[in-house]
């Protein structure tokens, strides 16, 4: 149930009143220890016997050094919902486009057409550039009307360094319990590749504990599987994993006592199912394959470049058609599941001609449409599986 | 082993308790003495705790803890307020804030303070905080809101309300 106003004024307020929290005492840890051993020393010493044996007392008084019982994220001061973890900003990115994240989130995910109220108190894990700079990650709780938030993703550094609104890619799920989080949070993030190799490269945004050290995965690309492994900035790690045709699957989170994975998992956010339809939560976008090589003759009505399914409306051009031309399909695609072409017709979805099916290969291939039928409709749909990438484009040649 | 992951709960958990602890108490000092007394009565019982829900655990042995310390020291007087003894930035605003807070706070019966506490600090459900208290959900909602009134009367939460627009998620 939502809290009220007053509830929610409390919550503030008992956050800001602890405020004022000091440091982790050095030595917590021992000192704890070292009341345990006093309280089994008065144990045994009420029950006639005194028996404090030499490696009692070594336990208790000879602390490793560093195991001081601090911890670099616990010294951070956050409210006690939010994840112990360290704030990972470094200044790559300018506070009020980080803020522009968060007010794309409150537009984002309100009812239709409504803000969300001015959230509370905002909790930065992840706020910077990524991907060679092209673009800014973003990971961060929030407190919302109805609950806490784990926020993540990103936008083009081109489109919102200058403090501009432009577009982010967000998914925000229930924040995991601090005691329960997971092994780690994450998400895909794609990436142009420089030239001459063209195309979209997929980045994984990984935050773990900061005691990891090291993160292991393999990713399945377009060259085989590929096994990866990065070293963390205090359980942080930004990755290029490859144009992948599968979704990264973590391997390894290795901290000085070895991994503490206990199975394989997907990149992606807590309490999400990475096998799930339609483009969820922790679905990569995939590298495009090359570019279509078209004839000179050919006049583009419209394409698509994408993951999974998709679209080409016809738009104004529906209609027309002059007599001796012909309506053509070229495509180029790879993954595991075909290119099924169908006509598309707003009124009536269900019912889609199919015009051709396309192997996805990688490499093109060109479906003739017969009787010019898609001007006479609405364009053509692409059907396809989730980790499918293609280039569909479809025009009028003489 | 056991000794590790019980240094690992201290080490990730230590300054969320502490907190936790500091809201019942209003005193940093007590609330360490208050956390490290729990965790070393929770640290024997590690094996056979550490794969439910430790937190929870340490939780309760804290609120029994200080429970008692209150029925055996605590009377009526409140520490006022902590005036800032050197010239510096204006942060009075803030401390007057946090002190009508904390003030407010400490003047709650130790059942209300637990339960707003747990409630809407540490996010427990209602059920939840029932069972770590040993007291009805039904007591819980009753307790909460009777401490919110308070709260409300002693004007404790003025200053943290936000303007109210339509709709909300």
């Amino acid at each position: 149930m939502a809290l009220n106003h007053d509830e929610l004024a409390l919550s503030d307020a008992l956050d800001d009143l602890a405020r004022d929290q000091s440091e982790a005492p050095a030595g917590r840890y021992a000192a704890v220890r070292r009341r345990v051993v006093r309280h089994r020393i008065r144990q045994v010493a009420a029950g006639g016997a005194l028996a404090v044996t030499a490696a009692l007392v070594a336990i208790a008084v000879a602390v490793p050094a560093g195991r001081t019982g601090s911890n670099p994220a616990s010294s951070r001061r956050v409210p006690g919902w939010a994840l112990p973890w360290p704030d990972h900003r470094n200044g790559s990115v300018p506070q009020r486009v980080l803020d522009g994240a968060v007010t794309a989130w409150r537009r984002a995910f309100g009812p239709a057409g409504r803000e969300l109220r001015k959230p509370g108190r905002v909790i930065w894990y992840v706020g910077q550039t990524a991907a060679a700079g092209q673009d800014v990650a973003v990971i961060f709780e929030v407190a919302g009307p109805t609950g806490h938030r784990l926020v993540v993703g990103s936008a083009r550094a081109s489109q919102v360094m200058k403090g501009q609104p432009g577009s982010w890619a967000l998914e925000a799920v229930r924040a995991p319990s601090p005691s329960d989080v997971g092994p780690a949070i994450g998400f895909n993030m794609p990436a142009s590749r420089p030239a001459p190799k063209a195309g979209l490269d997929n980045w994984i945004v990984e935050m773990a504990g900061p005691r990891v050290r090291r993160l292991d995965w393999t990713a399945v690309t377009t060259s085989g599987t590929r096994a990866g492994t990065a070293s963390t900035s205090r359980g942080l790690v930004v990755a290029d994993t490859g144009q992948v045709t599968r979704q990264v699957l973590l391997t390894g989170l290795i901290t000085s006592r070895g991994n503490v994975l206990s199975h394989a998992a997907y990149v992606g956010l807590p309490g999400t199912n990475p096998a799930s339809q339609g483009g969820q939560p922790g679905l990569p976008v995939l590298a495009l394959p090359a570019a279509l090589r078209l004839p000179t003759s050919f006049r583009l009505v419209g394409g698509t470049g994408a993951t999974g399914a998709g679209s080409i409306d016809a738009g104004a051009a529906a209609g027309d058609v002059k007599p001796g031309q012909r309506e053509v399909i070229f495509a180029r695609c790879y993954g595991p599941a075909p290119l099924q072409i169908r006509l598309l017709h707003h009124q009536d979805l269900i019912s889609q001609h199919v015009l051709g099916v396309i192997r996805c290969d990688n490499a093109e291939h060109e479906l003739l449409v017969p009787a010019r039928q898609v001007l006479t409709h609405d364009g053509v749909n692409v059907q396809t599986g989730e980790m499918t990438s293609y280039w569909v484009d479809f025009g009028i040649m003489p | 082993m056991q000794a590790a992951m019980f240094e690992d709960f201290v080490g990730t958990r230590g300054q969320a308790l502490q907190r936790f602890a500091y809201l019942l108490t209003s005193d940093w000092a007590l609330a360490e003495d208050l956390l490290q007394t729990a965790l070393a009565r929770a640290y024997p019982r590690w094996s056979r705790i550490e794969s439910d829900n430790p937190e929870a655990y340490v939780r309760k042995i804290m609120v029994n803890t200080w429970s008692s310390w209150w029925r055996r020291h605590w009377r009526s007087e409140v520490p006022t307020g902590i005036l800032p003894d050197s010239a510096g930035p204006d942060h009075s605003a803030d401390v007057d804030r946090r002190e009508a807070v904390r003030v407010a706070l400490a003047r709650l019966p130790a059942r209300q303070r637990a339960v707003v506490t747990l409630r809407y600090h540490q996010d427990l459900s209602e059920q939840q905080v029932a069972q770590l208290l040993g007291i009805s959900p039904g007591t819980v909602k009753s307790q909460a809101a009777k401490a919110l009134a308070r709260l409300r009367a002693e004007g404790a939460l003025d200053m943290y309300r936000t303007d109210q627009s339509a709709g909300g998620n």
